[in-house]
């Protein structure tokens, strides 16, 4: 299996250390790139400030997305996402503890393929998880990479 | 007293005078044997002694007889003048029969010797044949009686005389001897025919308000007709006699020619005459038709006038009598004309009570010559009182008498009547109603004033009503007041008066101005209490609008609240058991049971709290949720969520009892979490029984169509009834029944949001029934 990388947008440490386990257990063996907000998460996509250098190909397989973060909040990056031509169909997967109707509606409307709330105890998610790597790293065929 | 009756009167007193005037001169001259005092024109013929003496004495019988006056002033003057008539007559009489016998009987010469041979003399001193018949004539008629019959006798015998000197006059003046000369008698004199025209025209004027004289001298038509006529009737004549002697004797004309043209003349004249006073009588006549017509026409005016007056009329005559009335007035009263006639002061319609009344007031009003009209009770036929208004007035003639007393009889019951029902209307109202004037002051108030402001209606009137008007109003109200005074109506217009209290009271004015009386008529209504009602009523819409907006609000809170609940709060959890779940993992050959153990509960502890909260935001979403109302049909609803248990719990055996049909109004999302709660209790409850059975009806209770879902399960005991519907209150511990005790009180907040309330029955281990209604009206609460 090609090297296909997951981006984890979490500003919560407890959280990456819990999802980087989750992933861990599940034998997930994909790199995981991690970003602490919502503005390092656009930065690194569309590779600027610290992540000016990097390769402009390499996009990940899947963005994992939380929404309540400081400065740029989940839903602003995901519009940013879909309003950009060579991230606009980048998957990225709601990842967050809100079961709020409004955040669940306005997650679908923005264009998120898919949208998770964080159960309580750690064995569903867990195995939440695990459903998720197997769907969106084996399962779903990737997007072609949008040559600019 | 006329022109002509004047005349007259006084024609006879110069007559009398005349004659003895005329009688003593030929006396004195016969004394003194003066010829030309004799004849009293010198060339004429001598008057006799005898006849002036009778001339003198007749004179003095008119003269003293003063037939002028009803009667004799006194008897003496009467048999005086009797006795001077009779030696007149005498006379006469004793010269004719000297005549007619041929004898002497010595009264000739009885006075004064006259010669023989005196000029046209048969015997010295004697008088003629004509003036001896004249003297008996005429003496006869001064001593008749002054009676009517005598008169005729009187005037006949004065024609008689005057006959006789006119044939006498006319042989003087037509120079016709063989008239007043005769062979056997003397003649008589020129003087002596004039004096006797002189005695007839005193005799007959004597009385001049009888017999010809009274035609003469008569005001009406046929005295004017003898007065124009008599004079030409004696005078044409003589001329044309005259004019015809002249004519033959001066050889003009022949005698019969003479005769003709005389004859002609007369005839031409007197037809020319009676041709001119027929047309002035015609004239007259006609004349007289016409006042006469006026006159009718007056009377029938009057008569129509009264006829049509609806005021009855009597006529009183000054003693208070009546004698005549109109028909309005036999109307008002049912009496007949002919009852009323005779009856004194109004008799038969005066009530014994207003007898002394009516009697008071016709003798002021006679005494006064006029008075004011009176109101007054009368009384019909039938013994019906009823008010009238009297008023008087009275005829008076020339000379400013009393004749009759007009009394006019106004019959005012209706406006009695009406103006009772208007009073009744008006102080029985209510509403406050007045009567102002554009003056600014009221004039009439009903009751109703007193008992809404507290003043007096004198309080009121003495006072311009504007002095009355709270001063925040007086400007408004002086508006609509001058509109009112230019002929505007107002209505519904409020301003606030002021009560004798001291308080002021909002009232409402429905005023309509009278313009030719300058008054304003007004319909007023207390509405202070509906003011207040007003204005409490908008301090609750504003508190209601505050408390709506405030609701919001907090609505809006509880949002924020909810959705960091949501997520805030359950990411700590998370990670509580996260961790926890790693260090069983990965450090569970350093924890001993009892520390694994601990771990267990931390986790257990952390998921049940997210379980809590899950349902905590469950609740306060019921209560936000916006209400979609539709027809909802409960039967199917319950069916498929029994079926949804049955396939959760395949192996359980319970029966379910749904009656169809029952539909109602309300929210189906809402009403499923109602069935979902009440039939997942009953199943839940109901575990464990060999022969479950759940219910799903209605019934009526209290005139209330009202639902219930039964079972036949643990039940509870109904000491903790009221604990049933408070959050997280349970009745049965975990480890019987499983539950976070938050579904009754979803059910419940759902239940009051459709308008319904929902209450239960049970006892422990036979079952519980859930009842619960849907009426009222649906609110929905804004989100």
């Amino acid at each position: 299996m090609e090297e296909r990388t997951i981006l984890l947008v979490e500003d919560n440490p407890d959280d990456i250390e819990l999802t980087l386990r989750a992933l861990k257990c599940n034998r997930v063996a994909n790199k995981v790139t991690v970003v602490h907000d919502g503005e390092e998460a656009l930065n690194y996509l569309f590779c600027r400030g610290a992540y000016e250098k990097r390769d402009r190909n390499d996009m990940p397989a899947v963005v994992l997305l939380d929404l309540n973060m400081p400065k740029v909040g989940g839903l602003e990056v995901l519009r940013q996402i879909r309003s950009n031509g060579r991230t606009k169909l980048l998957p990225v997967v709601i990842l967050t503890s809100s079961k709020e109707e409004q955040d669940v509606v306005n997650g679908y409307a923005l264009g998120a393929n898919s949208y998770i709330r964080k159960p309580v105890d750690f064995d569903q998610f867990t195995k939440a998880v695990l459903q998720l790597g197997l769907y969106w790293l084996v399962l779903n065929e990737p997007p072609p990479a949008v040559k600019e | 007293m006329n022109i002509t009756l004047w005349i007259a009167k006084s024609t006879t007193k110069f007559a009398a005078l005349a004659l003895m005037a005329v009688g003593a001169l030929v006396l004195f001259g016969w004394a003194l044997d003066i010829q030309t005092l004799k004849s009293v024109w010198p060339g004429l013929v001598v008057m006799k002694a005898n006849t002036a003496l009778c001339f003198t004495l007749a004179g003095a019988s008119l003269y003293i007889g003063g037939r002028n006056g009803a009667h004799y002033s006194t008897p003496q003057r009467k048999y005086a003048a009797l006795a001077c008539a009779m030696v007149v007559a005498l006379v006469g009489l004793l010269t004719i029969s000297e005549y007619v016998f041929g004898l002497n009987l010595g009264i000739d010469q009885m006075l004064f010797k006259e010669n023989a041979g005196a000029v046209l003399t048969s015997q010295p001193g004697r008088m003629s044949i004509v003036t001896a018949i004249n003297f008996l004539l005429l003496g006869s008629a001064l001593m008749l009686p002054d009676g009517r019959r005598a008169w005729i006798s009187i005037q006949l015998l004065a024609f008689a005389a005057t006959w006789l000197s006119l044939l006498s006059l006319f042989g003087y003046m037509y120079q016709a001897p063989t008239l007043y000369v005769f062979s056997f008698s003397t003649s008589i004199a020129q003087v002596t025919v004039f004096c006797f025209f002189i005695l007839s025209a005193g005799i007959l004027c004597s009385r001049p308000e009888r017999g010809l004289v009274k035609m003469l001298t008569n005001d009406t038509i046929g005295g004017a007709m003898a007065r124009r006529l008599m004079p030409i009737a004696v005078i044409i004549p003589i001329i044309l006699g005259w004019v015809y002697l002249l004519g033959v004797e001066a050889d003009v004309v022949s005698p019969q020619l003479g005769i003709a043209l005389a004859t002609a003349t007369t005839v031409s004249v007197f037809t020319l005459l009676f041709w001119w006073n027929a047309r002035q009588l015609d004239a007259e006549d006609i004349r007289r038709e016409r006042a006469e017509e006026e006159i009718r026409r007056a009377k029938e005016f009057a008569d129509s006038v009264l006829g049509s007056m609806l005021d009855g009329l009597v006529t009183l005559d000054p003693h208070g009598v009546c004698f005549d009335t109109n028909p309005a007035f036999c109307q008002i009263t049912g009496f007949s004309r002919d009852e009323i006639i005779g009856t004194r002061l109004l008799g038969p319609i005066g009530p014994p009570e207003e007898l002394e009344k009516i009697e008071a007031f016709f003798q002021k009003f006679l005494r006064e010559g006029m008075s004011e009209n009176i109101d007054l009770t009368f009384m019909r036929k039938n013994g019906e009182r009823f008010p009238a208004i009297l008023s008087l007035s009275v005829v008076k003639d020339v000379q400013g008498n009393v004749t009759a007393c007009l009394v006019a009889i106004k019959d005012i019951t209706l406006r009695r009547r009406a103006e009772e029902q208007r009073d009744r209307l008006f102080n029985t109202s209510i509403d406050m109603v007045c009567i102002a004037g554009f003056d600014g002051y009221f004039k009439q108030l009903n009751p109703s004033w007193q008992r809404v402001l507290g003043w007096k209606p004198e309080d009121l009137m003495s006072k311009p009503f504007l002095d009355f008007v709270h001063p925040d109003d007086r400007e408004p109200t002086i508006a609509a007041a001058s509109g009112l005074s230019e002929g505007r109506t107002v209505i519904t217009f409020e301003n606030r008066y002021l009560c004798s209290d001291g308080s002021y009271r909002w009232i409402s004015w429905n005023s309509v101005p009278i313009m030719e009386e300058k008054l304003i008529l007004a319909i007023v209504r207390d509405v202070t209490d509906q003011k207040r009602m007003e204005e409490s009523l908008g301090e609750a819409n504003k508190v209601l609008t505050h408390q709506a907006a405030e609701l919001e609000f907090v609505n809006k809170e509880l949002e924020t609240f909810s959705y960091s609940v949501s997520h805030d709060l359950r990411a700590p959890l998370r990670h509580i058991d996260g961790f926890s779940h790693a260090l069983l993992e990965d450090y569970a050959d350093k924890l001993d049971a009892q520390g694994k153990d601990y771990l267990n509960r931390i986790r257990s502890g952390s998921q049940r709290m997210a379980l809590l909260i899950d349902e905590i935001l469950k609740l306060s979403q019921i209560v936000r949720e916006k209400m979609v109302t539709s027809r909802v049909d409960l039967s199917a609803l319950a069916r498929s969520v029994a079926s949804e248990l049955q396939k959760s719990q395949p192996t359980r055996d319970v029966s379910l009892r749904i009656e169809d049909g029952i539909v109602v109004n309300g929210d189906q999302g809402l009403l499923k979490i109602v069935l979902d709660n009440l039939l997942g209790n009953a199943w839940k409850f109901t575990q464990g029984r060999q022969k479950a059975l759940i219910e799903f009806g209605s019934q009526m209770i209290d005139g209330t169509k009202t639902y219930f879902v039964r079972d036949n399960g643990a039940g509870f005991d109904m000491a903790y009834a009221s604990k049933l519907f408070v959050p997280f209150q349970r009745l049965h511990g975990n480890g019987e029944f499983q539950g976070t005790g938050i579904g009754l009180s979803i059910v419940q907040r759902v239940i009051r949001r459709h308008g319904g309330r929902i209450w239960a029955e049970a006892a422990v281990d036979t079952g519980a029934t859930f009842y619960f209604t849907l009426t009222g009206t649906t609110r929905s609460l804004k989100r």
